[in-house]
């Protein structure tokens, strides 16, 4: 009698669940962008946007009754359309044609759980989180300020904290729209970007939500990569330069290599430098890099020093025809060369976020670590200081192989 | 049938993850709110305060080897001032346990049931705590033991994994200015570890025989030192500030780490897999001495039905809040109550018991 009862018991127990979801009934969510409302117009002859026609159609659809209205953004989601995943042939017909390994769905709102269920009116999947990979912001968006928009990423629990995220200058949504020719998703060749950070340091690679929102919360000012895209391609070099969470302006790929080399975050790259004596270049692979930033107080005014250690392999020469010319001197030469190159870029690069008054370095939180006594004397006049401090670069370059010609 | 009766080395085992549970899944918020970026010396220092108060009852339980602590306290008080002073203990108990399942039920919702109703993974925890603790001390304990392994092994991997997103900048200045804080974030810190007074529960299941102080330290020190790496690690990724706006840091914590390859892309859901196993674990042992207690309170000789009078009550205790905000809250004032419990009651009791046993030599 019990085991009957209890294999009873396991019908009611072992058939069902709450959470049960088929694999195909889930929307995948791979990027979201974010524009402002109403978003800029896609040019109609560009290979892969909509006709004018359809983009009119999509664009009432894209418009849903608010609660709150007007509405602020214009938000597009990208899901992967799992039944055409194995075709081959390139799109043609953006946001959803034919061909189409992805649709990309826009919908007009001003929050962003909104905008997630109302698409629910016109899509029957279920949007799904857990394997979102980018989030790109247009620059509009990103100079009203950031924080704007970052709760629901942060709050909802299907989101991951390293997701990525990325600026535009143009329209957001442009980015979803490419077509990859390597990747099956833009999305997804977005997100691989980054990981190229151990080969060029011009891309900033710790751009993640998780990483933004420690930011956010402590207070720092800090760097988020740019996109831009053609058709088929998307690039990421410099940053956008974000102050008290609002962007403020943005940066070169050189700057951004700058900035690793004084945070110590750079991963890898190439340096270039000219060599006076015949006019050369000559090219340094980056392989490790370390730096110390030290606060040096003297008076009011504090002022930071940088000492960075570089280790690299020669990699070439252009201009000059260096083989048999290599010595223990001459690779004093081009460790000085490259050393000064750095320590040029360095300053550069950070005379540029004293324009921007951003202290995207973080060095309030080295003063505060380091001089804690001091920075609470000055904390509260902090937005003035960091315009007008000074900052002594050292850098020390040590070639390690020249390749196997002398 | 084997015999009721505890290993010297499942003191341990049962100490150890008495003080896990529920509480390592938000204890990191709660210290921070209080020491800020020095939370885990906080911490730290209130193991250490904990060690020091679960020895009290380590000697009690040593004066009264064939009693547990419920009637420890009407031999010492007798039966009516004994059972008045039992009630606080016994409602602190009852409560602390179906908040637990409460906020376990809210947990498992949020990262990884969210359609399922709350009420039922309450009545699914409370069925297999209640059946545990039925089957009496020895299947619990054998459980606990298959328990450990697992809890010791999902929070040091965690904390492993996480090395790779730490900034040390964040818990740094250590210590500056923030002394007072500290201490005082210590108390709080004691109240996570009140699994240690266990021992008062468990020793006399032991048959008899006088628990050795090594169990006792490996079974207190091995929670300790987990917490503080633990919330040190969580500091040192998420910074303070951000981690005062986590409702449940380890589980975010987990949710950080990244893997360059898409191994393991929802570890958060591993992590909450395997600490379903270690709630109930503490909740069981929990449970457990609610048992004990009501069944001391009220006289009885018969356990089982006191046991499943467990059911209803940890179904209303547990159902009676629905935002999860409120009874962490609410949690948390238990907590500082216990603190109470534990700073003024602990040692009087054992001062109590010292007494009456020089006495009853004098005798």
């Amino acid at each position: 009698m019990k085991r009957l009862a209890l294999l009873l018991s396991f019908l009611i127990l072992l058939t069902g669940c709450w959470d049960r979801r088929d694999i195909e009934s889930r929307g995948y969510v791979l990027g979201i962008a974010v524009d402002k409302y109403p978003p800029l117009p896609i040019n109609p002859n560009e290979v892969g946007s909509p006709t004018e026609s359809s983009d009119e159609e999509e664009k009432k659809l894209e418009l849903i009754e608010l609660y709150e209205p007007p509405p602020i953004y214009s938000i597009t989601i990208q899901l992967p359309v799992l039944k055409k995943a194995e075709l081959t042939t390139i799109s043609t017909g953006g946001g959803g044609g034919e061909q189409s390994k992805t649709w990309e769905i826009t919908e007009a709102g001003n929050s962003f759980v909104g905008v997630s269920r109302d698409i629910s009116t016109r899509n029957s999947l279920i949007l799904y989180y857990e394997h979102l990979q980018v989030i790109i912001i247009s620059e509009d968006v990103a100079r009203d300020g950031i924080e704007n928009i970052m709760d629901f990423f942060l709050r909802d629990p299907e989101m991951r904290r390293r997701v990525k995220v990325f600026i535009c200058k143009e329209q957001a949504k442009k980015i979803l729209d490419v077509r990859p020719r390597v990747e099956d998703y833009s999305a997804l060749y977005l997100a691989k970007l980054p990981l190229n950070a151990t080969r060029t340091s011009k891309m900033v690679h710790l751009s993640d939500l998780g990483e933004i929102i420690n930011r956010m919360h402590a207070g720092f000012d800090f760097l988020l990569p740019t996109v831009e895209a053609s058709k088929d391609e998307i690039k990421t070099s410099g940053a956008a330069v974000f102050s008290g969470r609002k962007m403020v302006g943005w940066i070169d790929g050189l700057d951004v290599e700058a900035i690793k080399f004084m945070v110590g975050t750079y991963l890898g790259g190439v340096v270039t430098a000219r060599n006076p004596a015949d006019d050369s270049i000559v090219v340094l692979e980056v392989t490790k890099s370390k730096s110390r930033i030290t606060p040096v107080i003297t008076g009011d005014m504090p002022a930071f020093k940088i000492d960075i250690k570089v280790e690299g392999d020669y990699s070439e020469d252009v201009y000059t025809h260096s083989h048999g010319k290599i010595d223990s001197r001459y690779l004093e030469k081009l460790d000085d060369y490259f050393a000064r190159q750095i320590e040029k870029r360095c300053m550069i690069a950070f005379e540029k976020l004293q324009r921007y008054n951003a202290d995207v370095m973080v060095l309030k939180r080295v003063l505060e670590t380091k001089e804690p006594e001091y920075w609470e004397k000055i904390s509260h006049r902090w937005d003035v200081i960091y315009p007008n401090i000074s900052v002594v670069v050292n850098v020390d370059v040590d070639i390690n192989l020249q390749g196997i010609v002398k | 049938m084997k015999a009721d009766s505890l290993k010297q080395s499942q003191i341990m085992t049962i100490l150890s993850i008495a003080s896990m549970g529920v509480d390592i899944m938000i204890v990191q918020n709660t210290m921070v709110e209080y020491a800020g970026r020095d939370a885990w010396i906080s911490l730290l220092l209130g193991g250490i305060l904990g060690v020091a108060f679960g020895l009290n009852m380590y000697l009690l339980a040593n004066l009264y080897p064939d009693k547990c602590l419920p009637y420890i306290i009407i031999e010492l008080y007798g039966k009516l001032i004994g059972r008045i002073l039992l009630i606080p203990a016994t409602l602190y108990v009852l409560l602390y346990t179906g908040l637990s399942i409460n906020i376990f039920g809210q947990t498992l919702k949020t990262f990884l049931f969210d359609n399922t109703p709350l009420y039922a993974i309450v009545a699914v925890m409370i069925g297999v705590v209640i059946y545990a603790v039925y089957k009496g001390i020895y299947a619990l304990s054998g459980v606990i033991d298959i328990i450990f392994p697992v809890a010791l092994t999902t929070l040091i991997t965690l904390i492993l994994l996480s090395l790779q997103q730490v900034e040390f900048d964040n818990i740094k200045p250590i210590l500056y200015k923030n002394h007072v804080k500290v201490l005082k974030g210590s108390i709080l810190g004691l109240v996570q570890f009140q699994g240690f007074g266990l021992i008062s529960y468990f020793h006399c299941f032991t048959n008899g025989t006088k628990i050795r102080l090594k169990w006792y330290f490996w079974g207190t020190g091995i929670p300790v030192a987990l917490y503080g790496a633990l919330t040190l690690v969580t500091i040192a990724v998420f910074n303070p500030d951000s981690l005062l706006s986590l409702i449940f840091p380890t589980l975010t914590l987990s949710k950080s780490i990244e893997f360059p390859i898409t191994f393991l892309e929802r570890l958060e859901s591993i992590i909450a897999i395997l600490w379903i196993s270690i709630a109930f674990g503490s909740i069981a042992l929990s449970t457990f001495t609610s048992v004990e207690n009501i069944s001391a309170l009220l006289g009885s000789k018969n356990d089982k039905p006191i046991v499943l009078i467990h059911i209803p009550l940890l179904m209303i205790v547990s159902l009676s809040i629905k935002n999860g905000i409120k009874v962490i809250e609410y949690y948390q004032m238990l907590k500082y109550a216990l603190a109470g419990l534990i700073l003024i009651f602990t040692p009087f009791l054992v001062i109590t018991a010292l007494i009456k046993k020089r006495r009853q030599k004098v005798q």
